[in-house]
C-alpha cells in the first residue's frame, strides 16, 4: 500500500513467508494477548476474503452455473481448462481485452503525467491556506461515487444538449462541429477518459503531493545554495524524492487486463458495446441471463495472472530504492 | 522592479493560473450539476444552456423528497429517504469496524511479539499478491449459504471483512510512533493492557482516522457489491439506488412524464453531497493522519 510497504514486499515475500513459518519453532509464546487482537480482523478475512479467494480460483476450473444446484460441488463439474479454451473462442472476451487496453492506454498515462504536474505545482504555492483550498478542489472529484460522476460527465457530454458542445461551439467558438462524443467509435475513448482522469487524478496527486512534502527541507535548502534553478530542483530533489511513490502508481496501475468495471458500467459502454471490457464481461457473464459464474470466474483469474506478471516485470526493470 | 523581480512574478502568476485551470477542471461538473439541479424545465428545452439557472427553482427537490418512485416515477413513500438510511447505516456500521478491528490487529502486528505473528502477516501478504480468480463468484456462493444475499448485515460484513488496506495501514502507523514512549510506560510499570489503550491507542487517532475516512470512501461509493448482493429495491444503497433512477428517469424525462430533467442532478447532486462533505470537513485530518503516520 505505500511505498514502505512495497520496498518490504519486494524484498522477496515468498522467501520472507517460509523464512517465519521455519522460525515459528524458535519463538517464545511471548504476548499472548496478541492473539486476542488479531482474532477479530483474522476471523473476518479469513471468511470474507481468504475462503473467497482459495474458492474462487478453483470456480474457474468448474462449469459453475448459479442456478443449477447440481453443478456446485467442484467434483460434479470440474472441467479442466475448458473455460479457458472457450475464452479465446468468445468474440466477446477479445474484444474485451481490447476494450481494456483501450481504456488503460487513454486513461493511465496521463492521469500519471496530470497527478504529477500538479502536484508539483501545488507544492510550490507557499500561502498553507491557498494550498489547502486548492488540494480541497483539485480531489474533491476522487471522494464522489462512480455512479452519479460517471453520469455527471455523460449528461456534458451529449452531443445534442450537453454543455461541453455548446461551450466549445458557441461559447469559445473553437470547434465548429463538436462530436457526439459519447456515440462516436473514436471520441467514446477519449470521453471515457477526461471522465476517469477527472476521478482519478486527484487521489494520485495527493499521494505525490505528500511526497514531497516528506522531503526534507535541507534537500532543497542545499539545492538553492548550490545555485539549482527550478527545473534542477524537479529533476534532482523532488523526482527522486518521490521514486517509490511514482513505482507504486506504475505496480499499481500497470495491470491493464482487468481493469475498467465501475467506471464503464455507469459512464455506458458506447456505440455498439466497444467499451464492454473484459471485467465487465465477466460480471455480465456470471451474474445475469444463464449465471454461468465458472466461465466469468476464468476470465478474471487469466486477468489476474496476466496482471500479476506484468507487476513482476515492473519490479524486474525498476528496483526500489532502499531508503 | 529589477529584471529578476518581474521574472519571479511572472513565474507565480503562471503558477496560479495552471492550478486554477486544474481546479476549475475538478469542480466545474459540480458547478454545472448544482446549477442545473436548480433549473426549470423551460430552460432545459432552451438552446443556449448556461452554467447556473436563471431562474432558480427548488421544484425539483420537492419532488425528488415528496417521493421519487424506484422506476423514477412519482410514488407515495420517499424512496430517496429510504435509500439514504441504507447508505448511512452500511457505511457508518462498517468503517467502525473495520477501524476497530484493524487498529487492534494492526497494534498487535506492529508492536506485540507472539509466536507465529510474522508468518501469520506475510501469509496475508503472499495472499494478497498470488492472482485473484472468482472471489466475487465464490463470495456470492458463500453469501448464498450463510442466507446472507439481500441482507444489509451481509453488506456490511463483506464491507467489513475484505482487502487488508486497513490492516496494513494501521500496522504501519504504529510502527511509526516512536518506541520511547512505550519504554518510559513500561518502566512506569504499566501493564501492557494499559500500554496499548491510554497509551497507544490514542497516539495513532490521526491514523485511524484516516483509514475511517478511506473506508467511508470507499463503503459510500461501492458499487459492485451492493450490484451484486442486493435484490429488492427497498435495500438498495444510495449510488446505485439513485443511479438506476437517473439512467431511468432519463429515459422518462424524454417521454415527459417526469416534471424535469432537473430531478436527474438533483439526484446525482443528493448523492455526492455527503461524501464531499465529509472529505471537506475532514481533509485536514486525513493530510495530517497520512503525512504523520505513512511516512510514504
Amino acid at each position: 500500500m505505500t511505498a514502505t510497504a512495497v520496498t518490504e514486499q519486494e524484498k522477496g515475500k515468498f522467501a520472507a513467508f517460509f523464512e517465519s513459518v521455519r522460525n515459528i519453532r524458535r519463538e517464545g509464546w511471548g504476548s499472548i494477548e496478541g492473539y486476542v487482537f488479531i482474532l477479530p480482523l483474522v476471523a473476518m478475512w479469513m471468511l470474507f476474503s481468504g475462503y473467497p479467494y482459495i474458492r474462487g480460483i478453483l470456480i474457474a476450473f468448474q462449469d459453475y452455473r448459479m442456478f443449477k444446484p447440481e453443478t456446485w460441488p467442484i467434483l460434479a463439474s470440474f472441467c479442466g481448462f475448458e473455460n479457458f479454451v472457450k475464452m479465446f473462442k468468445d468474440k466477446a472476451v477479445i474484444q474485451g481485452i481490447k476494450a481494456s487496453f483501450n481504456m488503460w492506454a487513454w486513461t493511465v498515462p496521463f492521469t500519471f503525467a496530470l497527478a504529477l504536474f500538479t502536484a508539483v505545482m501545488l507544492n510550490r504555492v507557499r500561502n498553507p491556506k491557498l494550498a489547502s483550498l486548492y488540494r480541497v478542489l483539485i480531489t474533491l472529484a476522487w471522494v464522489i461515487p462512480e455512479a452519479a460522476a460517471m453520469p455527471m460527465w455523460t449528461y456534458l457530454l451529449d452531443g445534442n444538449v450537453g454543455y461541453v458542445n455548446y461551450f466549445l461551439r458557441d461559447t469559445l467558438k473553437i470547434w465548429a462541429n463538436p462530436p457526439a462524443w459519447t456515440s462516436d467509435f473514436f471520441w467514446y475513448w477519449i470521453a471515457i477518459a477526461v471522465a476517469s482522469i477527472w476521478k482519478g487524478f486527484g487521489w494520485n496527486m495527493l499521494l505525490f503531493l505528500l511526497g514531497l512534502y516528506n522531503i526534507p527541507s535541507e534537500l532543497y535548502d542545499a539545492a538553492k545554495i548550490d545555485g539549482a534553478n527550478g527545473l534542477q530542483t524537479l529533476l534532482h530533489v523532488e523526482l527522486p524524492g518521490i521514486r517509490n511513490i511514482m513505482l507504486l502508481y506504475l505496480v499499481t496501475n500497470v495491470g491493464w487486463v482487468g481493469g475498467g468495471l465501475v467506471n464503464v458500467w455507469t459512464f455506458g459502454t458506447g456505440p455498439q458495446a466497444i467499451g464492454r471490457t473484459l471485467s465487465l464481461y465477466s460480471w455480465q457473464v456470471s451474474f445475469q441471463g444463464t449465471a454461468r459464474m465458472g466461465y466469468g470466474a476464468a476470465m478474471n483469474f487469466f486477468a489476474g495472472v496476466c496482471n500479476l506478471i506484468l507487476a513482476g516485470l515492473v519490479f524486474k526493470l525498476f528496483p526500489t530504492e532502499k531508503a | 522592479m529589477n529584471l529578476p523581480r518581474i521574472n519571479k512574478t511572472i513565474k507565480r502568476v503562471l503558477l496560479h493560473v495552471c492550478l486554477i485551470l486544474i481546479a476549475s477542471f475538478g469542480i466545474f461538473p459540480f458547478i454545472w450539476t448544482t446549477g442545473s439541479s436548480f433549473k426549470t424545465l423551460e430552460e432545459f428545452y432552451e438552446l443556449k444552456p448556461s452554467l447556473l439557472p436563471r431562474n432558480p427553482t427548488v421544484m425539483n427537490y420537492v419532488y425528488v423528497f415528496r417521493g421519487i418512485g424506484e422506476g423514477g416515477q412519482s410514488s407515495g413513500a420517499a424512496y430517496m429517504l429510504i435509500l439514504y438510511r441504507n447508505s448511512i447505516y452500511t457505511t457508518v456500521v462498517s468503517t467502525l469496524l473495520t477501524v476497530a478491528i484493524a487498529s487492534l490487529a494492526g497494534y498487535a502486528f506492529a508492536r506485540l511479539k507472539f509466536r507465529g505473528r510474522d508468518a501469520i502477516f506475510y501469509f496475508f501478504i503472499v495472499l494478497m499478491f498470488l492472482p485473484a480468480g472468482g472471489t466475487l463468484m465464490a463470495l456470492y456462493t458463500l453469501m448464498r449459504t450463510l442466507k446472507l444475499i439481500d441482507k444489509l448485515w451481509g453488506l456490511i460484513l463483506v464491507y467489513t471483512g475484505g482487502g487488508g488496506t486497513a490492516l496494513f495501514l494501521m500496522r504501519q502507523i504504529f510502527l511509526n510512533i516512536p518506541s520511547e514512549i512505550e519504554d518510559a510506560a513500561k518502566v512506569d510499570g504499566a501493564n501492557s493492557l494499559r500500554i496499548a489503550f491510554q497509551i497507544m491507542f490514542p497516539l495513532a487517532t490521526a491514523g485511524m482516522v484516516l483509514v475511517g475516512i478511506m473506508k467511508f470512501m470507499g463503503g459510500w461509493s461501492e458499487f459492485i457489491l451492493p450490484q451484486t448482493f442486493i435484490r429488492s429495491a427497498d435495500k438498495m444503497t444510495l449510488p446505485i439506488g439513485m443511479w438506476r433512477v437517473t439512467t431511468i428517469a432519463n429515459n422518462l424525462a424524454q417521454a415527459r412524464t417526469l416534471p424535469s430533467p432537473g430531478v436527474t442532478y438533483t439526484v446525482m447532486l443528493l448523492v455526492v453531497l455527503p461524501a464531499v462533505l465529509v472529505f471537506v470537513f475532514m481533509q485536514k485530518w486525513f493530510i495530517r493522519g497520512a503525512v504523520e503516520g505513512l511516512k510514504l
